[in-house]
């Protein structure tokens, strides 16, 4: 059963509902608290943290296919190939792009075929490439038979059966007649190369796990190996990493912690926990950021593009040494000239970007920053509605209801301010205003203080700008005074954490969060209102049980 | 262009079907072809945001000014006097009311509901929404295309977007299909890959695809056949299982090499918020789309311009050629995506605008269309229909009452033409299934053991012909 849908309140926004019991799910209550574990992790772990439902055979994303053909066949250009497959299209709900029902259709297979075709012919066309991949061998069926283990250990995740080498071994034979323009070694390795690309055994992650009771499954350690390096690299199992997987010490609690530390320290993992906080924020949205030239003549046209870079330099340094609160708190950030104009900064600034801290007084965390804050507005104007809705329902988990189906016209609008104009065409009629009131409009309101590019500001049309308000998080109402009261507000509030801990349960497995996640959930998020830095938290999660499990298919 | 896709256009040449020469192709020419078959077919132009028609004091911009017989006078001035060079194969439609299931969303609505004729699997879910049924393009392959094989669902604008992007295409209930962004793709996924190689080269690359396919169906059922299968993951399996073709060699479906090339050069800009790169785009699927029911490839498409509110899409103003602000926006008469936010002077005329922009893309389809002859001596627009629909009926309420639909093409003689209706009497009662069961009809489809599909959309719903466009 899934929880805390995400809901984006974008189209014509009038609001029927009222405020309800928190609808979270599986936000901590008064008495919530870390589990008692052992510690190894530094958070804690609890064997009452139970998988969710997951599938059997996870299909790869298109940018794990490209990693993957990359690491295992030296092959630089699959990307590119990749980038032309066409889309998946988007599971009802979840915001990250590897949902759990991927698959594989009819344009999807036309396309994987050209790029095993692709990828095969490159490989042994380029001489030294295929050379050194077979330098060992000899080049005859035997040899073949070799390859089709060694490549296929990497490719397919896992050793490849005897039943499965005979298989490419086949094509192997058929390759050696139909390519007469190649030597009969190149031509059928060429074909047995096409074939692991386009084998489920590749196109699939698969995990089936052994019974461990209680309807859970333990993952092999093969299994565990790509979900693992999947999750902190997006890559296949490096020779490290398959070395664990077959010795299967990788099953052993302290090897595991060991492999997922080693992994974490790479470029690679930083490059993950980037990709998160970029999806989770919703950062290609930056790209639609386009102020009026009438209202800021002096804002750079290329505002989104360095709205993008300081957002990407903030979140590395989050990622490399900060926490979810340094998130919503830190007043440090990177700036170039464009930027510290908006920000008011006095000093020499030029292109480059270089760190700053901004104001006390004025900023506080990402979300007071020009990239958020320029997203959502209107050419003109802050958004106090769009900002309320995305702070409340993707970083509070608030559960808004939605607006009826037919709104009829409303009045032109009337107020002397951009909040006076919104309280009228919202909370004015009690449908509207049971949303509005409490769970969207307070949390953008306290950001009337940034107008349309993220300047600070506090007159609004020549009056001063009100940024109080009483945001409802987890049922519970708020006094703040502004932005930067409500950032540290919500940096205290449990229910705060534990929405930032479910998106890095779904990012990890890909699914929306369920209810057997809730545990897990709970104990990450007191681990990160206490401060653990966003490396530790992914961390504990790996050591978790649920990481390491499945459950029982559901038939 | 990319390495390997000159590799591939290099092995191209011999006759081929193609398009016929049309401006924008071939300026100096123009010559049709012939269509390989006459076969019924249906491909659906999707507009989102309504259009700009009567609604307050906004003035009737879309629709023709008189009811009836289709005259130029009447539709001059009018986003649909665009089409008045093919009004004799015009069918214009008021009255097409959809109905208002709990989507929590307008625009979910419309776009879910349109082509499925179904509510949502979740109440209330909005941007999260999926449909709770297969779509009528979906359908029409199913049954009618050689093997079952897919309708092609085509794209033009950003990935993701209200609704996720791509959207209105449905495999069956919550099963929603990934569309194709690049024209060109859907040009190489159209073709097969055999075209252009001499005999022996053919014979040699359909023995290759046997010996893959071979191994990855002897793989995909040792997979599907292990215990414990969920009925997901079957399902999964299954659509993978189905989607392993032995090479059909397609010795009509090509371009030659220079357009196909031309294909290629210009499809690029698939993934654009400017609205010329959109529509020439979603000009571009429509050449893929005229050829792949000319060869009788394929005798259903959708064809989705922009997300689920085409919420990014920045279309040109026609005076200045400057972008006007995002297309939702214009919809919203506001410079918001809600209702707040400055109100955009004029913007029911920009609206408007939008809307002759979609009625010359859509004119650009039926040229295409009626190029090609048929083998009969007929023209391949009469041989199906084309349909240019909206998610909503208007701008600012995106109503779900007099939703405008524009049909073009008798489908074989089966529907009306040359009329602009106001079907059943100007009812407001839902009865997009009615339309949808008579689309269905006209091509060939067919519920069990009935002379007529009566049956598509949810239950509830008013079934059987909207008898009205009949001919």
């Amino acid at each position: 059963m899934r929880y805390g849908t995400m809901l984006c309140a974008v189209g014509w926004v009038a609001c029927a509902a009222e405020i309800s019991e928190p609808q979270g799910g599986l936000l901590p209550g008064p008495s919530g608290g870390p589990g008692d574990g052992n510690g190894s992790s530094g958070v804690g772990q609890t064997l009452d943290e139970t998988p969710g439902p997951s599938p059997r055979f996870i299909r790869l994303t298109h940018d794990q296919w490209a990693r993957t053909v990359e690491d295992v066949l030296k092959d630089d250009s699959a990307q590119e190939l990749a980038d032309g497959f066409r889309a998946d299209s988007f599971g009802a709900a979840f915001i990250f792009d590897n949902p759990a029902d991927l698959s594989v259709d009819g344009p999807l297979w036309a396309a994987y075929q050209r790029a095993a075709a692709e990828v095969a012919t490159r490989l042994v066309q380029d001489g030294a490439r295929f050379e050194a991949l077979t330098e060992d061998l000899s080049w005859d069926e035997a040899g073949a038979r070799q390859l089709a283990q060694r490549l296929g250990e990497g490719l397919f995740r896992r050793p490849v059966s005897s039943e499965d080498v005979e298989l490419l071994v086949d094509v192997y034979r058929d390759g050696r007649e139909l390519s007469p323009d190649l030597a009969p070694f190149r031509a059928g390795v060429g074909l047995m190369v096409e074939a692991m690309l386009q084998s489920p055994l590749f196109l699939y992650r698969i995990e089936v796990g052994e019974p461990a009771g209680d309807g859970v499954r333990e993952l092999s350690a093969w299994e565990l190996a790509s979900r693992l390096s999947y999750f902190l690299w997006n890559s296949p199992p490096d020779t490290a990493l398959r070395a664990a997987a077959a010795d299967e010490s990788l099953l052993e609690p302290e090897v595991l912690r060991s492999q997922a530390r080693r992994l974490l320290a790479s470029p690679r993992a930083a490059a993950v926990l980037l990709d998160f906080h970029e999806q989770l924020l919703d950062v290609s949205k930056f790209s639609t950021i386009g102020p009026s030239a009438a209202f800021f003549p002096d804002v750079s046209e290329r505002l989104p593009e360095f709205a993008a870079t300081e957002n990407r330099l903030f979140l590395e340094m989050v990622v490399q040494e900060g926490s979810f609160e340094t998130l919503l708190t830190s007043n440090r950030t990177f700036v170039n000239a464009a930027l510290a104009d908006v920000y008011g900064l006095q000093g020499d600034f030029d292109d480059t970007f270089v760190p700053v801290e901004l104001p006390d007084a004025e900023r506080r965390g990402l979300f007071t920053h020009v990239g958020w804050l320029a997203t959502y507005a209107t050419p003109a104007d802050p958004d106090p509605i769009h900002r309320g809705v995305f702070l409340s329902e993707r970083m509070a988990c608030n559960h808004i209801t939605l607006p009826p189906g037919d709104i009829p016209p409303l009045p032109d609008p009337d107020g002397r301010t951009n909040r006076e104009l919104v309280e009228k065409h919202t909370e004015s009629t009690p449908e509207c205003a049971g949303c509005h009131g409490a769970l969207i409009n307070p949390f953008g309101f306290a950001f009337e203080s940034y107008d349309a590019v993220g300047g600070y500001r506090t007159e609004d049309n020549g009056f001063a700008v009100d940024t109080s308000g009483t945001p409802v998080i987890d049922g519970r109402l708020l006094q703040v005074s502004g932005a930067m009261d409500l950032m540290d507000q919500m940096a205290e509030n449990p229910a705060v954490h534990a929405c930032y801990t479910q998106h890095w349960v779904e990012y990890a497995f890909g699914r929306v969060a369920s209810t057997e996640d809730r545990n897990l959930i709970e104990r990450l998020a007191q681990a990160s209102l206490e401060g653990t830095p966003v490396r530790d938290l992914v961390l504990a999660l790996i050591d978790s049980r649920p990481f390491r499990t499945r459950v029982e298919d559901d038939q | 262009m990319n390495r390997d896709r000159r590799r591939f256009l290099r092995g191209l040449g011999g006759a081929a079907l193609g398009l016929p020469f049309l401006e924008g192709m071939s300026p100096r020419r123009a010559s049709a072809q012939t269509a390989v078959g006459a076969e019924p077919f249906a491909i659906f132009f999707r507009q989102a945001n309504g259009v700009a028609q009567a609604w307050g004091d906004e003035p009737e911009r879309f629709f023709p000014r008189e009811l009836g017989a289709l005259t130029e006078a009447s539709m001059q001035g009018r986003a649909t006097g665009e089409l008045a060079a093919h009004r004799s194969r015009l069918l214009i439609l008021q009255s097409i009311n959809y109905r208002g299931f709990d989507y929590g969303d307008g625009h979910a609505n419309g776009a879910l509901q349109a082509l499925t004729g179904q509510g949502p699997t979740e109440p209330g879910a909005a941007g999260g929404s999926q449909a709770a049924g297969e779509s009528i393009d979906h359908r029409i392959g199913r049954e009618l295309n050689p093997g079952g094989d897919d309708s092609l669902f085509l794209y033009a604008g950003r990935n993701r977007g209200w609704l996720g992007g791509a959207c209105i295409s449905y495999r069956g209930p919550g099963q929603r299909r990934s569309a194709v962004n690049n024209p060109f793709d859907a040009y190489l996924n159209l073709m097969g890959g055999a075209t252009g190689l001499d005999p022996e080269a053919q014979d040699r690359l359909v023995r290759r695809r046997e010996s893959v396919n071979d191994l990855v169906r002897t793989q995909l059922n040792r997979l599907r056949s292990s215990p414990g299968l969920s009925t997901r993951d079957r399902q999964r399996l299954d659509l993978h299982l189905s989607s392993v073709r032995d090479l059909e060699v397609q010795l009509s479906c090509r371009l030659d090499e220079d357009r196909a090339r031309m294909l290629e050069n210009q499809s690029p800009g698939y993934d654009s918020t400017d609205g010329e790169d959109t529509l020439r785009t979603a000009r571009l699927h429509m050449d893929v789309a005229a050829l792949a029911v000319a060869c009788a490839a394929n005798r259903s498409v959708a064809i989705q311009v922009g997300s689920g509110n085409d919420g990014s899409t920045r279309y040109h103003h026609p005076e200045t050629g400057q972008p006007m602000a995002n297309f939702h926006y214009l919809s919203h008469r506001r410079l918001s995506h809600g209702s707040d936010g400055e109100v955009i002077p004029d913007s029911d005329l920009l609206h408007h605008y939008v809307d002759v922009q979609f009625a010359r893309t859509f004119r650009h389809l039926l040229d295409r269309l009626a190029a090609y002859d048929t083998p009969d001596g007929g023209s391949l627009l009469d041989a199906g229909v084309a349909v240019w629909y909206n998610d909503n009926a208007n701008g600012p309420p995106h109503g779900r009452w007099n939703v405008p639909w524009v049909l073009a093409g008798s489908a074989g003689g089966f529907l009306r033409q040359g009329q602009h209706l106001r079907v059943q009497n100007g009812t407001r009662d839902p009865n997009l299934t009615q339309l949808l069961n008579t689309l269905g009809t006209a091509v060939g489809v067919r519920s069990p053991g009935r002379p007529v599909l009566d049956d598509f959309g949810a239950s509830g719903s008013a079934q059987g012909l909207l008898s009205d466009i009949v001919a």
